[in-house]
């Protein structure tokens, strides 16, 4: 029972924890801008105030995707920490992404368009990093269960040291953070996939992206095996890292992003599971 | 299996492509218009989704029956496949096979749901056009084949031909 009852703490408040994370976020940027920012709570500010906005869409499809987005990413999260299979963890989270995608394919708006054109282009330059991660976890572990890697002795860092660089080369790509935000690129195509959605239907798709940031801590916390001081440890690293890089740095465009992503950090994910077959 | 996902990876790309086309509406309308097929296209298509899902439905029994011992006797060496119940060993590798099946079939399912999903009491708007008048002149779907068809019967030729290759080999 108890066994369970973090998880599944987890997993309700995810949205909030992930609301908590963008908030402060937002702080720790606009301080490392010298600005005073915005209070820590204002996204759930932004949460209220969309749910008071009037109720628009574009089409009922295209809304229905948008909210489906929400519920499947919220499910990969709770398989993820609930102690899943690895590899369905990867395609529900892809699934959630490919639902996002094809709403923005299901208008006839020029930025949903090329928003949803990127986000696919974006998906290609991650999710490959992303399995030869889970294989590689699979080679020390034996297993693809995050349960039993939860409770790994040895933290996966130790031999995955090129893998955690791989995954920290990603993340941007990810929670589009800067230089690889070319998905949602507010100056060109105006938030991409998300700009045909509103009120309501926005607060889906915007929740979605507190959801994406728990993911993506809990994926780093995994290279910490059962230590859990490391895996804060990480997290923290990871947190900072993230904003001094979307801070620092100006966007490339997609060809760069892919030719990066697959050159790069594909290249280091490769090179660890060799390290860990050939040992 | 690397090969496999990251090949899967490309391919969805082209997936996303058609899916968009098929799902794409204008502001205007908010229902779906279906169109008639000639029977021996609908047919085919039918066809295809059977063998798709007898085969995730048979894949317990098709991989241990048909593609191991095919693999095993390719490779010269035994491939360790079995299921036991709910679940696939490849090796020591245990595949879960109901949550699998349902995240197979949640994205048609979602697809096809929100193809029929109907939302009250709220307001249509356009799509945003950065307050310019924009002539809506591509879609998801912007590939044309015209220029590779002639290139067509080459490829499969070569298809075949690297396909009677490997069999030799």
């Amino acid at each position: 029972m108890n066994d369970y009852l973090i998880p599944v703490l987890l997993i309700v408040l995810a949205p909030v924890i992930g609301g908590l994370v963008y908030g402060f976020e937002r702080v720790v940027k606009a301080r490392m801008q010298r600005r005073i920012g915005p209070p820590l709570l204002q996204p759930f500010y932004d949460f209220l105030k969309l749910a008071d906005k009037r109720k628009m869409i574009v089409h009922s499809a295209h809304a229905f995707l948008g909210i489906m987005h929400f519920v499947s990413l919220w499910f990969a999260l709770g398989v993820l920490l609930l102690g899943g299979d690895l590899i369905l963890v990867i395609f529900l989270h892809l699934l959630s992404t490919a639902l996002i995608i094809l709403a923005g394919y299901s208008t006839r708006s020029v930025f949903s368009h090329l928003g949803a054109n990127r986000t696919a282009i974006s998906v290609l330059a991650y999710e490959p990093v992303l399995i030869i991660i889970a294989v590689s976890i699979f080679m020390i572990t034996g297993t693809f269960e995050v349960g039993a890697v939860y409770l790994w002795d040895e933290p996966l860092l130790y031999k995955m040291p090129l893998a955690f660089v791989a995954l920290l080369l990603i993340l941007p790509i990810k929670l589009k953070k800067s230089p690889f935000d070319v998905a949602e690129a507010h100056q060109e195509v105006t938030g991409g996939v998300e700009l045909e959605f509103s009120g309501l239907f926005y607060e889906a798709v915007y929740t979605a992206k507190w959801l994406d940031y728990v993911f993506c801590y809990t994926l780093v916390f995994l290279f910490a095996g059962n230590n859990i001081l490391l895996g804060i440890g990480l997290v923290v690293f990871t947190f900072f890292y993230l904003n001094a890089l979307d801070n620092s740095t100006a966007r490339v465009n997609y060809k760069q992003m892919l030719r990066f992503s697959l050159g790069v950090a594909f290249s280091l994910a490769f090179i660890n599971l060799l390290i860990n077959i050939l040992s | 299996m690397i090969a496999v996902a990251c090949g899967g990876a490309i391919l969805s790309l082209l997936y996303f492509k058609v899916m968009g086309l098929m799902i794409a509406r204008t502001g205007e309308t908010d229902k779906p218009k279906f169109e008639k097929t000639g029977s021996i296209f609908s047919g085919t298509i039918y066809v295809l989704i059977g063998l798709i899902i007898l085969s995730v439905l048979g894949l317990p029994w098709l991989v241990t029956e048909y593609f191991a011992p095919v693999a095993a006797e390719s490779l010269d060496m035994s491939v360790p496949v079995a299921t036991e119940g709910w679940n696939i060993y490849l090796g020591t590798m245990r595949l879960p096979l109901v949550p699998l099946l349902v995240a197979f079939f949640l994205l048609p399912v979602t697809i096809i749901a929100a193809m029929f999903i109907r939302f009250k009491n709220v307001d249509r708007a356009k799509e945003y056009m950065c307050g310019e008048k924009v002539n809506y002149t591509f879609s998801s779907f912007y590939f044309s084949t015209e220029k590779a068809t002639p290139y067509f019967y080459a490829t499969g030729v070569l298809f075949f031909v690297a396909l009677i290759i490997v069999a030799l080999i």
